[in-house]
């Protein structure tokens, strides 16, 4: 199995299978575009992406290289965030911050399976809570005015009556 | 010499808009949006894009005749039986069902709730006298 060096922002480099690096679009096209073959030793610099969320990366996309290749988005299908698999979900066990760094590495990279993951993820954190809960969740500050947020309430939210 | 160490950690109003706009889409357009609308003005214009979205698509199915019925079964907690017959109406992201009659000619005077966010059926109690 051919190998492939990427490295990551703060200069550590990772071996890879090169079927693994692959499931990166973001890879994929640079290597097709820079001709890349076997006998290449030279890394492919990831600038957007620090060694520990790149280890991250490359253990996901190592575990998930079987799959077959995501769906295309159905825009009419109702969308399901109750189907990650456990695996995941325990990959995923981890703070916000990485959660985040993960989000925006996947998105660099074009991993469309990581990205819907761990947004999906995301999206679970904010389910079933009122706007005061998501703000202390996610750390986000009230930018309404009283007279905004009470016009909002009369639209009634109805979280908290539930 | 000093080093500052920068370790704000990122937080979800840092990432890419499309992205924030792709999480802020997978919520249930029943409630959980409505209640993320009221966290930020930030969300809040997304959110009033995503639901205008939801229904231009709503509508172009429509029109295009592309709907169709799927089956859910709740995994936990208590299911309606089978019926026909039955009236039904929309209010406050629940469908409401009552009565109703089997194949059987056993009628039914229950009434259901079926709440569209978690999408499950809850059997309210019904009191008061009928209306004539």
């Amino acid at each position: 199995m051919p190998q492939i060096k990427l490295q990551s922002s703060d200069g550590e480099s990772f071996e890879i299978d090169l079927e693994v690096a692959r499931q990166s679009v973001t890879i994929k096209t640079m290597l097709e575009d820079l001709g890349w073959d076997e006998s290449d030793d030279d890394p492919v610099p990831l600038p957007n992406v620090n060694a520990a969320i790149l280890k991250k990366v490359v253990q996901w996309a190592t575990f998930h290289k079987d799959d077959p290749p995501p769906p295309e988005d159905d825009e009419n299908k109702e969308k399901r965030t109750d189907d990650i698999c456990t695996w995941d979900a325990e990959f995923l066990k981890v703070d916000q911050g990485t959660l985040f760094e993960l989000i925006l590495a996947a998105n660099y990279l074009d991993i469309k399976g990581l990205l819907d993951v761990t947004c999906k993820t995301v999206a679970n954190m904010i389910k079933g809570k009122s706007p005061e809960e998501i703000r202390k969740t996610f750390n986000i500050k009230n930018d309404f005015t009283p007279a905004e947020e009470e016009q909002m309430m009369s639209c009634n939210c109805s979280a908290t009556m539930e | 010499m000093e080093v500052e160490v920068d370790i704000k950690k990122v937080n979800i109003n840092d990432l890419p808009e499309e992205v924030l706009e792709y999480i802020l889409s997978q919520l249930s357009p029943y409630r959980d949006l409505k209640c993320a609308m009221q966290v930020c003005y930030k969300w809040h214009r997304l959110i009033t894009g995503v639901m205008k979205q939801l229904q231009q698509n709503f509508h172009q199915s429509i029109w295009e005749s592309r709907v169709s019925w799927t089956s859910i079964l709740p995994e936990i907690g208590a299911n309606i039986t089978e019926r026909y017959s039955h009236c039904a109406c929309y209010f406050n992201k629940s469908v409401y069902v009552f009565g109703g009659c089997t194949s059987t000619n056993t009628t039914f005077n229950d009434l259901w709730r079926f709440d569209l966010t978690t999408r499950e059926w809850i059997r309210p109690l019904a009191m008061g006298e009928l209306v004539k």
